[in-house]
């Protein structure tokens, strides 16, 4: 019985590793993606599984698309130059996304700490929601342009 | 046998002691958000992992504030009044939800089929995300004045019991 048992449980693990490496190198194929390729459907595609696209899809994306340069820049004959340029681009996306959810957290502390108050301060409170939406969309411009900026040295 | 007995005699004892004890008024689950105390526990972490707080997250808790009042209305001893009001006030709030989120849905799509095409204009998708950022904020301002809007339809002394009553089960 006790034989059964381990045999059981050491078939089960091995079945659940082959799935878990099985899974983690389909994640890696997936992880490349080059210019429009990475935005096809995903609006349509997220609206049918969640309801709303949030800006993080785009943020998400947006790096995914920047990293994907950076890790193929041999595979797309990029010569140092552009080589170091995708690097920058790449490099500073992340720090501004960095950036950005730091802002994003203490603001939004601030709106909840707000809205805890027994009688909230509407004025406050907008303040709040316009430094939250400001952070956010500027944000997401700036990784368009850096998008924009790396497709366009990609064509040369 | 005799230990199957008994152990299914344990667990109907630990369900029932379970439900009398938590027996209660009002359902906790329903009114943990009760004048504005679920933002004491808003989720930092998915802002932290999403980068932005998705208007979604705001919205939850309004809804979850907003029903929570109906749902004690026994509890809280609402008047016919503030009853009636609370109800146009959250009819209200839905209908800005699903106006806003459409348009944020729409104005969502047609950004990333603007980034799906190889060479897209920037001023056209600076444009898009302009909008976006107007609508996003009309929608989660709207949504947060109508939770204000109606936490004000209590008294000073329900909004209090109503704290009082969240707090420990927080």
């Amino acid at each position: 019985m006790k034989r059964i048992t381990i045999v059981t449980a050491l078939s089960l693990l091995i079945a659940w590793s082959i799935c878990a490496v099985k899974a983690m190198a389909q994640e890696e194929v997936n992880d490349v993606c080059f210019k429009a390729e990475c935005w096809k459907e995903e609006g349509l595609t997220r609206l049918a599984t969640t309801g709303c696209p949030t800006p993080t899809l785009f943020i998400k994306t947006a790096l995914r698309e920047l990293k994907s340069y950076v890790k193929a820049a041999d595979d797309l004959g990029l010569n140092a130059m552009q080589k170091a340029k995708v690097q920058k681009i790449y490099d500073q996306a992340n720090m501004l996304v960095i950036k950005a959810q730091g802002q994003l957290q203490s603001i939004t502390k601030l709106l909840a700490q707000e809205m805890v108050k027994d009688v909230p301060n509407k004025n406050r409170i907008k303040g709040f929601v316009d430094e939250i939406e400001d952070v956010c969309w500027n944000t997401i411009s700036a990784l368009a342009k850096d998008i924009h900026e790396a497709r366009s040295l990609i064509k040369k | 046998m005799r230990s199957i007995i008994i152990s299914l005699l344990v667990s109907v004892t630990v369900i029932m002691s379970g439900i009398f004890v938590n027996a209660s008024p009002v359902s906790k689950k329903k009114v943990k958000c009760l004048a504005g105390m679920c933002w004491r526990d808003l989720d930092m972490k998915k802002i932290e992992e999403q980068g932005c707080p998705a208007p979604m997250i705001i919205i939850n808790n309004i809804l979850r504030e907003m029903n929570g009042y109906l749902a004690a209305d026994k509890f809280l001893d609402l008047k016919p009044d503030q009853k009636k009001e609370l109800r146009m006030l959250r009819h209200r709030c839905h209908r800005k939800i699903i106006k806003g989120k459409s348009l944020l849905n729409l104005l969502s799509i047609n950004l990333l089929d603007d980034m799906a095409t190889n060479e897209f204009s920037v001023s056209e998708v600076d444009d898009l995300i302009s909008q976006l950022r107007k609508a996003c904020s009309q929608l989660v301002f709207g949504v947060i004045q109508d939770a204000i809007d109606a936490r004000m339809i209590l008294t000073p002394e329900q909004r209090k019991k109503a704290r009082d009553f969240v707090e420990p089960i927080r």
